[in-house]
């Protein structure tokens, strides 16, 4: 679920220094060949050299934009603001040729399909290159409790009767689960089908889905196209120094080797390192370690059972005595990590846990060396945009892998970015304002959607469920827990129109982990009866077609490496 | 259940296949797939359109032949009423199948003739015989043979043809609407796309017979109007057959 090592192993090299007034002052006039301070004068950077020229009042246009950091962060969003704003501006990305990836498997939303059809990514070219696979939602094994097996699904489709404010009335049967009744890809998943038929034409499907994909793949897929398709600068060096008091804008960035790099809006998606938001600005951390205690994972890749076995079409997320799993399949291995809190558990267990999956599961042992040490600290940045620099990635917040909240937060903010891209300073103000605002709401409504696994947990086998049930609990999340004690959870609980975990999901989970609703009063609509009747029918209908048409996710995926998929 | 063989003088000496179509051998089919080869001939008697493989998603050539599930407009009390006949239509019940031959040495794939003999059109009594009383091939599977060499050839065309129209984006969706009938999957040529293609573009289709082909199924779009004539006549037969007789009262 990582793309860049937070580990404090594996630091990116850093001296930030504050270049002196008086330098500063000579690269803002422009002079190239005296703003030329370090390094290689023969470097090939030439559009930021050149464009500084248009520097540097503090009321002009936006038109250099700086991106730091090549991972998936830093490449997303430099192709969703080269995408859209084509010519209009200059996007220079940054990166340092000495990052390791962790290069552990990643999910992601259905919002990646958006994503990539606006960057101009082929899914053909998208699932080749990035070894994708399919996935149609989450399945949570052991949540309920310690004693007996469960599991259900958070599958990406909306529940049936949602919209019209049906799904939480439908009456819970005993024998399917409340996804299995409103959702068709339960049973989908169940049978690890695709999302989709073989002639549904590119990001388009049968059941809503997003990917499963390796993030180093990723990002060099994306690397290509923003230099090859969309004219993104690329400068491989070391970020040495900010140019710029951390009271004010910053001007520019040095390096190692190339000249120094201005710009008018920096992204920094440095990852853990936050070279800007962090070290330059000191922009406090807010961690939410008293609420989500995970704050390491021990995660290795193992390659499938056979090259016939299926491949699973969700995520797979087992809870663990002191965390949980993930176990990820993409089309020649799977990504399985334990996420765990180092304050209940060792690495050493940890790591045994983990193997004890691996082996329950019929695979292979993987060996010892292969298996890689995350350290997080869950969190995010008080202040995302300060002054002219936005944190994109990990660098703005990590919570933990759970629910696949890292790039869907990527794709939100490069495409809040990109539609209100600041003209000029002033603009800034207000947009950054408003996006501080928008994104520290999509934090903490994620810190509480993920809070909710737990809480709703009856697991007793250690202090670590005891305490993540019952201990920091926020206060959005007690409320919200509080009000469907007494009426069924709806759309219209969230005020936030466009809050990241909707109503729907927060269906799947509740009643997934047997929540109920104590309902006195009687608010089902008329006819309710056979009205619940006909939604079940018609969800049962399309499970059962799917289970007709659709073809197995490993035959889908094959079928594309061989044939691709229709673009028509 | 098919049941495939290898065809064979021992096994299949006194078999024959009855030639004559019927819905009662499956020949009530909406749709089938056609090859460029056919074009030339397909173009005034039939509409061809391309669709998706719903497998591979890859786009093939087909001939529509009725509106609904099953229904064959060009089948009529067991005969077929147009000059020309599909070959994928011909085939039945015979089909290409892959036999492993050893080449000094080497295991090499053939393609051989392989019969379905669970196929209805199969039996010991009527139509004609694969073989003569000595074991030698009669006219019939020899005209088979060729048959389904075109068919093997036509497979690897249409492909070929196929990835072309859709790198020049020359294909668009069409959906046809017939009374209560709604066809949606069917593809024909974009033809403001086909008038936009530059002087080295249009070289190119030229060169390997691609335009003649685009040029076919463009001029078989007419034979829609055929088609749809064909189905209101039998509605309307149908609904004089089955108004209610008169009261008598």
């Amino acid at each position: 679920m990582y793309d860049k090592a937070r580990n404090a192993a594996t630091p990116i090299l850093v001296k930030l220094r504050l270049k002196s007034a008086v330098e500063s002052m000579v690269e803002n006039m422009g002079h190239n060949t005296t703003a030329k301070t370090s390094g290689d004068s023969a470097s090939d950077d030439s559009t930021s050299e050149n464009s500084a020229s248009k520097n540097s009042a503090s009321n002009s246009t936006v038109t250099r934009i700086v991106i730091i950091g090549g991972g998936s962060a830093g490449w997303l969003t430099a192709g969703v603001i080269a995408a859209h704003h084509g010519e209009q501006v200059h996007v220079t990305l940054i990166e340092s040729a000495n990052i390791k990836t962790i290069g552990v498997g990643e999910g992601t939303w259905p919002t990646m399909r958006d994503t990539l059809q606006k960057i101009g990514i082929t899914e053909t070219d998208f699932m080749r290159s990035c070894d994708a696979s399919f996935k149609q939602g989450s399945q949570f094994i052991n949540w309920g409790s310690s004693q007996m097996p469960d599991n259900y699904y958070h599958p990406f489709s909306l529940p049936a009767g949602y919209i019209q404010g049906h799904s939480a009335h439908v009456p819970r049967s005993s024998d399917l689960s409340f996804a299995h009744m409103l959702c068709p890809q339960a049973t989908w998943c169940d049978a690890k089908l695709a999302p989709k038929l073989g002639s549904d034409k590119e990001f388009t499907g049968q059941g809503n889905y997003g990917y499963h994909l390796d993030a180093d793949k990723f990002a060099k897929l994306l690397k290509k196209h923003c230099t090859e398709q969309l004219h993104v600068a690329h400068i491989v060096d070391e970020v040495i120094g900010v140019i710029g008091q951390c009271t004010d804008n910053i001007e520019g960035v040095s390096t190692t080797t190339h000249a120094n790099v201005m710009g008018d809006l920096f992204i920094d998606c440095s990852g853990g390192a936050a070279l800007l938001i962090d070290k330059h600005y000191k922009v406090p951390w807010l961690s939410q370690q008293q609420v989500l205690k995970n704050d390491s994972a021990v995660a290795v890749q193992v390659p499938h059972k056979s090259s016939e076995c299926d491949i699973n079409s969700c995520t797979l997320s087992t809870a663990q005595t002191e965390g949980w799993i993930w176990d990820i399949a993409l089309p020649t291995r799977r990504g399985i990590g334990y996420t765990f809190a180092s304050e209940f558990t060792s690495e050493h267990i940890a790591k045994a846990a983990l193997l004890n999956y691996i082996k329950k599961q019929g695979l292979s042992k993987p060996d010892a060396e292969a298996i890689r040490t995350i350290k997080f600290n869950p969190g995010y940045r008080q202040t995302l945009w300060y002054k002219n620099c936005v944190a994109v990635g990990m660098s703005a917040g990590f919570l933990e892998p759970l629910e696949a909240s890292a790039l869907v937060m990527i794709e939100l903010s490069a495409a809040y970015i990109t539609e209100n891209l600041p003209q000029n300073s002033i603009h800034m103000e207000t947009v950054s304002a408003r996006f501080n605002r928008e994104f520290s709401h999509h934090w903490q409504s994620a810190v509480a959607f993920l809070k909710l696994h737990y809480v709703l947990s009856n697991r007793a086998d250690s202090e670590y469920w005891q305490i993540m049930r019952s201990q920091g609990i926020p206060q959005n999340l007690s409320e919200l827990l509080a009000l469907w004690r007494y009426q069924v959870p709806k759309h219209q609980d969230l005020t936030h129109s466009n809050d990241i975990f909707s109503v729907a999901s927060y269906q799947y989970i509740l009643y997934g982990m047997g929540f109920d609703t104590a309902i006195t009063q009687s608010v089902l609509p008329t006819h309710s009866e056979a009205l619940f009747k006909d939604i079940q029918l018609s969800v049962n209908r399309f499970a059962e077609h799917g289970k007709q048409t659709l073809p197995t996710n490993r035959a889908l995926l094959l079928n594309i490496k061989n044939h691709g998929i229709p673009k028509i | 259940m098919s049941k495939v063989e290898l065809v064979n003088n021992k096994d299949h000496h006194k078999i024959k296949v009855m030639t004559h179509r019927s819905s009662q051998f499956g020949d009530n089919v909406s749709i089938t797939g056609v090859f460029p080869s056919e074009f030339v001939q397909l173009q005034n008697e039939y509409v061809i359109f391309f669709k998706k493989n719903a497998q591979t998603g890859l786009f093939q050539s087909v001939v529509l032949l009725g509106f609904a599930e099953g229904e064959n407009l060009y089948l009529e009390n067991d005969n077929w009423m147009a000059e020309y006949m599909p070959l994928s239509i011909l085939r039945a019940p015979f089909l290409i199948g892959f036999t492993e031959h050893i080449n000094n040495g080497v295991p090499e794939q053939v393609a051989a003739v392989h019969i379905d003999v669970a196929h209805p059109r199969v039996n010991y009594e009527h139509g004609e015989p694969l073989f003569l009383e000595h074991g030698g091939n009669s006219e019939y599977l020899t005209q088979i043979n060729s048959v389904l060499q075109a068919i093997h050839h036509g497979h690897a065309d249409d492909e070929a043809f196929m990835q072309s129209l859709l790198k020049y984006e020359l294909l668009e969706s069409a959906t046809l609407k017939v009374g209560s009938d709604t066809l949606t999957g069917l593809y024909t040529i974009n033809e403001d796309n086909l008038r936009q293609l530059d002087a080295s573009a249009l070289e190119a289709l030229h060169q390997v017979g691609y335009l003649q082909h685009i040029y076919m199924v463009m001029a078989s779009l007419g034979q829609l109007k055929n088609l749809v004539n064909v189905k209101l006549n039998q509605n309307q037969q149908q609904s004089e057959h089955q108004s209610p007789p008169q009261s008598e009262a």
